[in-house]
């Protein structure tokens, strides 16, 4: 509705224009044709169901801001995971309680699992998010095919290292064991061949919709 | 006397208006006010920007479909969605139409206006 809007106002701005109004009169114009905007505001507000207000709001709040360091970017979202996932473990630590006190295998088994999870799934956010930025970066820089793609494969190729830290990583928390650990890695291969290029499409996906929003948020329609 | 239509005279009557217009041909919300200032002859004063939402909601229910235009070289900037009327929106375009005929009759019947 917001984008809808936008279009409209430049619309109904390039016909106020049209009809020889100067740009301060036709922008006054078009003000007035859209209407009072506490009143849109709230109208706008209403239509939209509040799961798809809580999924932009999500969607804003995790995305890169114009400016913005790849690293701070990367940094700001761990922050949002470290707390996001902590409650989330501590809720089902709490709910397993009972196993944690007996401290018999099962509870150590249990604990070192979450610790395990949640230090994979910290590295993964930072590590994700930069590689995310990067990725972005040769969409929104580099319109030639092949250079591009190029430029992607170090991003790619960590990726798919990721997966394997990953699958180790929550291999060992749970065995102790690095040997079966490295033994369970081939189990991931599947997922270190499907994640690097899943990686590609989802930025290149962003950074179209990201470069279509910049375009209008940019526009300056005193012109 | 004021012989503008706006409010809620209008607004009661906005979507039955609106799936009359898709009926014609698609168009997106600029030309659909155009549209409708045509027909209404200058009379329909509505707050251009209360029509999205009201799209929105004729969406959600299925009465209208909507796809972004193609993006164009010569125009930049945010695009615009054109809708088109769905089988469901021209089922509840005649059952508007038979409402505001029923309406007119009785109202008219009351009033001493014709119809």
């Amino acid at each position: 509705m917001r984008e809808e809007l936008y279009a409209h106002a430049r619309d109904v701005y390039e016909s106020e224009l049209g009809c020889g109004a100067t740009p301060q009169i036709a922008l006054e114009q078009t003000i007035a044709r859209l209407g009072d905007p506490a009143a849109l505001t709230q109208d706008y507000q209403s239509a939209v169901p509040w799961h798809e207000r809580l999924s932009y709001w999500i969607g804003t709040r995790y995305q890169r801001k114009v400016g913005e360091s790849r690293v701070h970017f990367a940094v700001r979202t761990t922050i949002d995971y470290v707390i996001l996932l902590g409650l989330l473990l501590g809720l089902g630590l709490l709910l397993k309680i009972d196993q944690l006190t007996d401290w018999n295998n099962e509870g150590q088994v249990l604990l070192r699992m979450t610790v395990g999870l949640w230090v994979v799934c910290l590295i993964n956010a930072f590590v994700f998010s930069l590689l995310g930025c990067a990725m972005r970066d040769q969409f929104s820089r580099e319109p030639r095919l092949v250079p591009r793609a190029i430029r992607l494969l170090p991003s790619m190729a960590i990726a798919g290292l990721m997966v394997v830290v990953t699958g180790w990583g929550l291999t060992y928390a749970v065995s102790c064991d690095p040997a079966a650990a490295w033994r369970v890695l081939r189990f991931w291969i599947p997922l270190m061949i499907l994640v690097p290029p899943s990686c590609v499409i989802v930025a290149w996906l962003t950074e179209i919709e990201c470069r279509r929003v910049r375009e209008w948020l940019s526009l300056d329609i005193t012109d | 006397m004021n012989d503008s239509i706006a409010g809620n005279s209008l607004r009661g009557h906005l979507e039955t208006m609106v799936l009359s217009v898709l009926e014609r041909q698609p168009a997106h919300g600029f030309e659909l006010l155009r549209r409708l200032e045509l027909v209404g002859c200058g009379s329909l004063k509505m707050k251009e920007g209360s029509l999205y939402p009201a799209l929105y909601r004729m969406e959600e229910r299925g009465l209208i479909k909507g796809r972004w235009e193609a993006e164009a070289a010569e125009r930049r900037g945010p695009r615009r969605r054109i809708y088109s009327l769905t089988g469901k929106g021209k089922r509840q375009l005649q059952a508007g139409r038979r409402q505001w005929a029923h309406f007119v009759a009785i109202i008219g019947g009351i009033v001493g206006a014709p119809a």
